[in-house]
């Protein structure tokens, strides 16, 4: 207690030195959480948006996960609608959608060109539910997809020079390989500021089996729970039902690149809280330095009044836990106030970034938000309280190495 | 004395008989570029008009198309569809090294370019860019004749193509050519990377009225895509036919 009482009073004592080490441990405090929110922000918002057009869980063939990349159209699963509709009847909770998602080009002129579009065939429930394009509709209506009409990707649009109310045909495959034409109206542009939505064209799931000449199947059945956090659970589920007996049933946490990225998001924000630890560790082990410095003497003539080695290491590291909880206070606030802007309106960092960027199946946004959770403020709280200890240990250990006689004659 | 004079001219005799391979005179070894234009002059035609089935088959299923076709000399053809009832009334037209096609679906008139072209026709082995490509070999390629071998138990020249320039559709063919019809009845195509990517096989070789030859069969599989092959059977004929102007223009592929 006498030595948390000495701590408090060292902490009185010098306000410069001490406003010093608790703006350190401030700043620090302030950048991890606006860091972490930052981060953390952007790849939930990634999996978020991702995983409502990639869905929780999919159903696929097993031949068709082998070779996605080539995206054959001719490893579908069969009789699709139904797969789906015996999903959603035997697992509560669970939407179904059957869904074809094919490469195209965009015919520009009387030249097949080299505007490429992926295209989305799906139910009108997923284009609303799911892809929510209702809500990214900036021109145009909702499209009568029985109609030929189709809902266009923003950047598609600029791209082919389409407007709403554009004749437009695309040119794709059948599973064979043949070229294969699809015609149709524009009824009207989307725009999500990710590729996954912005450079793709939506048409109905009929349109785009008859294209790929795969009658009645789908290449992906796409299964959405509760919460994306629970596909696991929601795939061991599905497993067991006989109508997905042969496919594979696959958790978004399983598809490339979301496997890797969940393990990345979590080390990078360890390396970030590490270097901030570090860098202010740093600047508290010079303030706490010159405090034992300064306190020579003092430190002499307690280790002769009988204290020993522990208490003094246990003084300045509890002085500076103290500092360390005052400006961990301070600086949750600060972090907190400057991610406010980050939260509230984001940073866009432009659409033509993400041209140059293959973002695969990541609906990756040009414009980016922050998340702040209670539990970010608690962990940059106690990152703080980590820098102070860090950066204080060594000092008190030079304190506690201090003979009484060699103080004493050192006059200070 | 008369028997030393008698070893030596037998001597000399047997000598000159060793050292030289035969008394007649050599058969004259066909060049390259005879062979090429003899194939050549097999195959193409003034005018010529055809129906044709297409067989296209890949592991998962068997299709079958049929269709017509015009052509005028090596540079002007024409394919129209007439089954089945999902491709029916989609024409091609060929000029020079352009295509176009008219899709009845969506009709329209596309030219088919870039990576397109790397296509197969209607999902088959043949690619818009054999259709396409120059069939004037001795210009784009240098020929080696290899030496005979036996194909299909008939006698054939072995030929090997190698490309001088690298904007050709093959780096390299290898031509087994009939020594008696002179019809190409099986050539390789490899790729720049020595990969063999295509066979092209030519068979049911049967004279025609003007005293050529020409095969009623062709078979051609992709290397690239195990299991398939494509077979066309040529099933009407017809040289030498009087074609309007129009059947090689865009006119006739939008109309028909």
């Amino acid at each position: 207690m006498w030595i948390f009482k000495l701590a408090l009073r060292n902490v009185r004592r010098n306000g410069r030195r001490t406003a010093l080490t608790a703006a350190t441990v401030i700043i620090g405090v302030a950048l991890f959480t606006v860091t972490s929110a930052f981060s953390v922000g952007i790849f939930e918002n990634i999996y978020a948006d991702s995983t409502a057009l990639i869905g929780h869980v999919r159903v696929v063939d097993p031949d068709f996960l082998e070779r996605e990349q080539l995206n054959p159209l001719y490893e579908y699963v069969p009789a699709a609608e139904a797969v789906a509709a015996d999903i959603e009847r035997r697992v509560p909770g669970a939407h179904a959608y059957p869904i074809i998602k094919s490469g195209m080009a965009v015919s520009v002129d009387d030249t097949i060109g080299d505007v490429f579009a992926i295209t989305t065939g799906s139910t009108d429930a997923w284009m609303r539910e799911r892809g929510t394009l209702e809500d990214k509709l900036i021109n145009g209506e909702w499209p009568d997809w029985n109609d030929g009409q189709m809902l266009v990707g923003q950047r598609i649009a600029e791209m082919a020079g389409l407007e709403v109310g554009s004749e437009i045909v695309l040119f794709g495959q059948t599973q064979d390989g043949a070229i294969s034409p699809v015609g149709g109206t524009v009824a009207g542009i989307v725009y999500a500021g990710n590729p996954l939505v912005d450079k793709q064209v939506f048409m109905s799931l009929a349109t785009l089996q008859y294209a790929a000449d795969i009658d009645d199947g789908a290449l992906e059945v796409l299964v959405y729970g509760d919460d994306l956090d629970d596909a696991e659970a929601l795939a061991d589920q599905i497993s067991t039902l006989a109508s997905v007996s042969g496919l594979v049933v696959e958790p978004w946490t399983q598809r490339s690149p979301f496997d890797s990225l969940v393990g990345i998001t979590a080390a990078m924000q360890a390396i970030i809280g590490l270097i901030l630890v570090f860098i202010t560790a740093l600047a508290i082990w010079n303030t706490m330095t010159m405090s034992v410095l300064e306190r020579t003497s003092e430190i002499g003539v307690m280790r002769a009044m009988g204290m020993g080695r522990g208490s003094a290491v246990l003084m300045f590291v509890v002085e500076a836990v103290v500092i360390a909880i005052i400006g961990g206070v301070i600086g949750m606030a600060l972090g907190a106030l400057l991610s406010w802007p980050l939260i509230h309106w984001g940073y866009n960092m432009g659409t033509e970034v993400l041209d140059n960027i293959d973002a695969g199946e990541m609906a990756m946004s040009a414009h980016l938000y922050a998340k702040l959770t209670p539990d970010m403020l608690i962990k940059g709280f106690f990152v703080g309280i980590a820098m102070a200890i860090a950066g204080s240990f060594i000092p008190s250990l030079r304190a506690a190495s201090i003979r009484p006689v060699d103080a004493m004659k050192g006059g200070r | 004395m008369l028997t030393r004079r008698l070893f030596l001219a037998a001597t000399v005799l047997l000598g000159a008989l060793v050292s030289s391979p035969t008394w007649a005179d050599e058969p004259e070894l066909p060049t390259v570029d005879s062979l090429l234009n003899a194939f050549e002059t097999n195959l193409n035609f003034e005018t010529r008009s055809a129906t044709l089935t297409m067989t296209v088959a890949n592991p998962r299923r068997t299709r079958e198309y049929s269709m017509t076709t015009f052509g005028r000399g090596a540079d002007e053809s024409t394919i129209e569809y007439l089954s089945p009832a999902r491709e029916r009334g989609t024409r091609y037209l060929r000029k020079g090294e352009e295509m176009w096609m008219y899709l009845p679906a969506v009709e329209r008139v596309q030219k088919i370019s870039g990576h397109m072209l790397r296509q197969g026709m209607a999902g088959s082995d043949v690619s818009y860019e054999d259709m396409t490509s120059s069939t004037e070999w001795q210009e784009s390629y240098e020929g080696v004749l290899v030496g005979q071998e036996v194909w299909d138990t008939r006698p054939h020249w072995r030929i090997e193509l190698t490309a001088k320039t690298s904007d050709v559709t093959y780096a390299k063919r290898v031509i087994l050519v009939d020594v008696e019809t002179l019809i190409p009845s099986h050539q390789e195509l490899y790729a720049l990377s020595g990969l063999m990517v295509k066979t092209w096989d030519m068979t049911d070789v049967r004279p025609l009225e003007d005293g050529r030859q020409y095969p009623f069969r062709m078979r051609i599989e992709d290397k690239l895509k195990e299991g398939s092959y494509t077979e066309i059977v040529t099933t009407e004929l017809e040289m030498g036919v009087a074609l309007e102007e129009e059947v090689f223009s865009l006119r006739w592929l939008e109309r028909g």
